[in-house]
């Protein structure tokens, strides 16, 4: 990876900046010890204390005036010295630390260190003084023998910098830090994924959500930081949540005042058929009413699917096959009219958790569709399994495999057909099934794929649709979410 | 048979009191709470029609009227609102029968005789479809004039059937009224019964709807019923 994608990498993570950030906080902290050390050392003036020095000086000094009378061996004991000397402090010999001198008789130098800045214009005695020469700054001490004319130049540099690049050279600071950095990056990343932690379960409450779930989020308000985000989105589910609840009650107060005068239109033709001429004029007043029952058949299902949908209703323990059998007792009315017979098989009692009102729109959706679709003289049957399934069957002509998801989107129908119809049927057969943790199933039925039953013709392949309960899950239904 | 018909909606009360008026049924029609108060007050009626939501209150508040003066004459609830507990509330202050717009005339009358038959009690207990009668009181039935000697059991599920004519009666409401208690699925008690039932008052009546029930159409079937 090159920087550059790393850096992208980091800067587009919360946690790589963290990371990051904690880095950059440790080479801060650990820059601003060096400065201090540094600039401690430059001012470390104890070792030119004349306290400090003085022994130093006298020390040298003896020397000078002791070997006065023998010049070769006093320089043999001062070069001796200055070796000494600069390896004192350090092992290597470090123009920057080590410590150099010059010794004069008089006027005359007795010794000058290899390396040191030449003659220093010493002008005090026995205190440090602050020099340049040839623009570096160095400290010295002179001292003047008590006995003789000899004295003695103590030389150090002053510069920082200089100090700085010594003791960097030999990665008395560089290097720890160096060493350590990767092994902070480690606890750091750790540190920062368990602070994240909540920020992870956060944005996990929200992913695994259901996505008719409107209801506030329970977990980010525990952290502060979590807080002004979880607020912000539960304002944005409150409202989302009130205009969904807004277009629901306007869609069923629609639907409900469409109610009256469609009762209105259906019960005038009514009246006007017990009083019929022809057979032309009953045949028209039959499309009038057959038109009628579809718009109150749509406006029953806009309401349902508005019902449905709000998911105020209240499950309870209810029995499927009871239920099946008055929803087909109420139906098979349509069902004469259309010429098809009703069937229903239950296998034993079963009983399943569920709101009475939508599982009375899912199978009332159902077997309507069954009988509108089948032709006269066919047979709709309806079986409850003791495994909690309900599968309605029709000899109509069926749904094509490419159409078999769409046909649950609202308002969505299968082109090219003769039956009138909303396309909401399934829709909500479809969301009454969801909330309650239920599967829809399309597949053909007995009398298509070459089957022998119904008179639907060749075309006709059948329809047979399954909804199976989870029975296993028994607190499987779950309301829609809403204020 | 007077009716007392309470419906804002001009042309759904208009077509109401036509539809019935063409059955042979007196139907007083008013328009708002204020003039249905007064129509109960001023007039003998034997039935009431109820909409619910009425420009000058609600319709329950009559209902309530009644309840509380005692007055006997059955109410038959016509409204938009067709939730669970729309009809819950509807029945639970009173009502005898709730009846959804926008409703089918069959529909209507049938529940209008029935709310009749209940509220004339033993005065005209007579239940005739085509051929077959039935008097509750004395539990005489006769098909062709003829009479027709039915068991008990037989008899009370010929006079369900009778009654609720043209509604499918679940299998399930019907065992409850042959086997009392006794919740049986298994049981074939039923279909002895009505195979009985048939044999005696003659085929063309009793209608099945396999698995679900039993009803007996008014109109004689264009196909054969099973």
């Amino acid at each position: 990876m090159t920087p550059a994608a790393l850096w992208r990498r980091l800067r587009g993570s919360l946690v790589g900046r963290l990371v990051l950030a904690q880095m950059l906080t440790v080479l801060l902290l650990w820059s601003a010890a060096m400065a201090y050390f540094v600039w401690d050392t430059a001012r470390y003036d104890e070792i030119f204390e004349p306290g400090h020095m003085g022994p130093r000086a006298d020390m040298i000094l003896a020397l000078v005036d002791n070997l006065a009378d023998r010049p070769e061996q006093l320089q043999e004991v001062l070069r001796k010295l200055d070796v000494f000397q600069r390896r004192e402090n350090h092992e290597q010999d470090d123009l920057a630390l080590r410590m150099s001198m010059n010794v004069w008789l008089g006027n005359r130098l007795l010794y000058a260190s290899p390396g040191s800045p030449g003659v220093v214009p010493a002008t005090q005695q026995r205190r440090l003084e602050k020099l340049v020469i040839d623009g570096l700054p160095w400290r010295t001490y002179t001292q003047q023998s008590a006995q003789s004319q000899a004295r003695v130049t103590l030389i150090r540099s002053g510069h920082a910098v200089s100090i700085l690049f010594a003791l960097g050279e030999r990665g008395i600071l560089i290097l720890p830090l160096l060493i350590s950095l990767p092994f902070l990056v480690l606890p750091a990343w750790w540190s920062v994924r368990l602070a994240l932690r909540p920020w992870r379960r956060f944005s996990q409450e929200i992913e695994t959500r259901s996505p008719g779930d409107l209801a506030p989020l329970r977990f980010g308000s525990a952290y502060r930081e979590l807080r002004p985000v979880a607020d912000a989105v539960n304002t944005l589910l409150a409202r989302v949540a009130a205009s969904l609840a807004r277009e629901r009650s306007f869609i069923a107060d629609a639907a409900h005042e469409l109610r009256t005068p469609l009762a209105a239109m259906r019960i005038n033709i009514e009246a006007l058929q017990a009083h019929r001429g022809d057979a032309r004029d009953a045949e028209l007043l039959d499309g009038l009413v057959r038109s009628g029952e579809r718009a109150s058949r749509l406006v029953a299902q806009l309401l349902g699917l508005m019902r449905s949908d709000s998911g105020r209703t209240q499950a309870a323990r209810l029995s499927l096959d009871g239920l099946v059998q008055d929803r087909l007792a109420a139906l098979s009315g349509l069902a004469m009219q259309r010429g098809v017979e009703l069937e229903l098989a239950c296998a034993e009692r079963c009983e399943i958790e569920a709101e009475r009102e939508g599982l009375t729109s899912l199978v009332d959706n159902l077997v309507e569709n069954a009988i509108k679709y089948s032709p006269a003289g066919s047979t709709v049957s309806v079986r409850v399994g003791a495994d909690a399934s309900l599968v309605v069957e029709d000899a109509g002509p069926g749904i094509a495999a490419d159409w078999r998801e769409r046909v649950f989107d609202r308002f969505f129908r299968v082109p090219d057909q003769a039956q009138p119809g909303s396309g909401l049927g399934l829709a909500i057969v479809k969301s009454v099934a969801d909330r309650h943790g239920a599967t829809v199933e399309l597949a053909d039925g007995a009398g298509g794929a070459g089957g022998s039953r119904g008179p639907g013709g060749p075309e006709a392949r059948g329809l047979r649709v399954t909804v199976r309960w989870n029975l296993a899950e028994r607190a499987g239904f779950e309301p829609a979410g809403g204020y | 048979m007077k009716i007392l018909l309470i419906e804002d909606d001009l042309e759904l009360g208009n077509g109401v009191r036509i539809a019935l008026e063409d059955q042979g049924l007196q139907v007083t029609w008013v328009r708002r709470l204020g003039d249905a108060l007064h129509a109960i007050d001023t007039q003998a009626c034997d039935l009431v029609l109820l909409d619910l939501g009425l420009p000058d209150g609600d319709g329950l508040a009559l209902l309530a009227r009644l309840r509380r003066d005692r007055l006997p004459m059955p109410v038959l609830i016509l409204t938009a609102r067709d939730a669970l507990e729309d009809r819950l509330a509807g029945l639970d202050s009173g009502a005898d029968d709730y009846l959804v717009k926008p409703f089918a005339l069959a529909e209507l009358l049938s529940r209008v005789r029935a709310l009749a038959r209940r509220s004339f009690g033993l005065v005209n207990d007579t239940i005739e479809i085509r051929q077959l009668a039935l008097h509750e009181a004395t539990m005489r039935v006769t098909v062709d004039e003829r009479a027709v000697e039915l068991s008990r059991s037989e008899f009370e599920l010929l006079c369900l059937l009778m009654k609720r004519a043209d509604r499918v009666l679940t299998r399930r409401v019907l065992e409850e009224q042959v086997l009392p208690g006794g919740l049986d699925n298994e049981s074939n008690v039923l279909d002895v019964h009505m195979s009985n039932l048939r044999r005696k008052i003659g085929p063309g009546y009793i209608r099945t709807v396999r698995g679900v029930g039993y009803v007996i159409d008014r109109a004689a079937p264009a196909r054969g019923g099973a």
